[in-house]
């Protein structure tokens, strides 16, 4: 897939809202959208950006409607997914791509996984707050960031744990309490 | 229908008792990694609570024939698996288990904090321990 084409198939659907949507905010969305189209361009390139946009595009759409995952979930949160597009076009080009998620309460989720008890995940709230949480061994760590001009210390520094030569590729479950 | 015998008790839960959260979603674990992914436990956001059901005393025909009759049948949705873990497991992170039995055996996990990242990290903890038994 090119570049062009995971744009105008990737977040289409939103923009297609967006067009339509006369609410402030509506406006508000895109304008972030926007943003996030620009700043994409200047980070991340060819197949890497094509392959982020197909990820986050295929957690989007699995949560469209209320109750996508058999219970009661929130359908994906257009705020949140504007802003986890800008989120992962900020990652060096040396960070692996996470996976893509939709929480159950319709924030979008990436998450970096070495092992079960090795693993960092940021949830992308609407209003551009990255909440993370990491387990690295037998420690944990866990906060809130506010997500504007690049990425936050707290979380390069997580990632730095997380990809680090320290952290485990595999780990046995044997033991696990 | 769902066995009626063996029930646990209705009212209160015993640290040994196992849990089950069925996995309808397929994003909900990886087949690949043989693992649960963390999020399988987030909350419901309406209520705060994860649901899921009592499965003591009962053989693996049975556990699925709870998941068909009350969770994936309703939903219209396929059964994918199931995350298992035991009450002391949840009760150890200082959640707990409320058995509500609606339906019968249902219980939901209580207590998650307001905070997104505080969820998250607990989250984290029930998939680290918690056994991937995909569904046949």
């Amino acid at each position: 897939m090119s570049t062009a084409q995971a744009v105008s198939g990737g977040p289409w659907l939103l923009r297609a809202r967006v067009e339509q949507g006369v609410s402030e905010d509506a406006r508000r969305l895109a304008e972030l959208f926007v943003d996030a189209l620009a700043f994409r361009h200047s980070v991340l390139l060819g197949e890497r950006y094509d392959r982020a946009m197909e990820a986050l595009r295929d957690a989007y759409e699995e949560a469209l409607t209320s109750g996508w995952d058999g219970y009661r979930a929130r359908p994906v949160d257009s705020f949140s997914y504007i802003h986890a597009l800008s989120f992962v076009s900020a990652l060096p080009s040396t960070v692996p791509l996470p996976e893509v998620a939709v929480d159950p309460d319709g924030e979008v989720e990436f998450e970096w996984f070495r092992s079960p008890r090795w693993l960092f995940t940021v949830s992308v709230g609407r209003s551009g707050n990255l909440s993370y949480a990491g387990l690295f061994g037998g420690n944990k760590v866990h906060g809130v960031e506010q997500f504007s001009e690049g990425l936050p210390e707290a979380i390069v520094q997580n990632l730095r744990r997380i990809l680090g030569p320290q952290a485990p590729v595999t780990e046995s479950r044997a033991g696990s309490a | 229908m769902a066995p009626r015998h063996r029930l646990p008790n209705p009212e209160q839960v015993r640290p040994d008792e196992p849990l089950s959260r069925y996995l309808l979603q397929s994003g909900y674990f990886s087949r690949h990694q043989r693992r649960i992914k963390p999020h399988a436990f987030l909350p419901e956001p309406s209520t705060r609570a994860t649901s899921v059901f009592r499965t003591s005393g009962l053989i693996e025909t049975e556990i699925w024939r709870i998941a068909e009759e009350h969770v994936s049948g309703p939903a219209g949705r396929t059964i994918h698996g199931r995350a298992d873990i035991l009450v002391s497991q949840v009760e150890a992170t200082g959640l707990c288990v409320d058995p509500d039995n609606v339906p019968e055996r249902h219980a939901e996990i209580v207590g998650w904090p307001q905070e997104k990242h505080e969820r998250l990290s607990l989250a984290q903890h029930l998939a680290a321990v918690a056994e991937l038994r995909l569904r046949l």
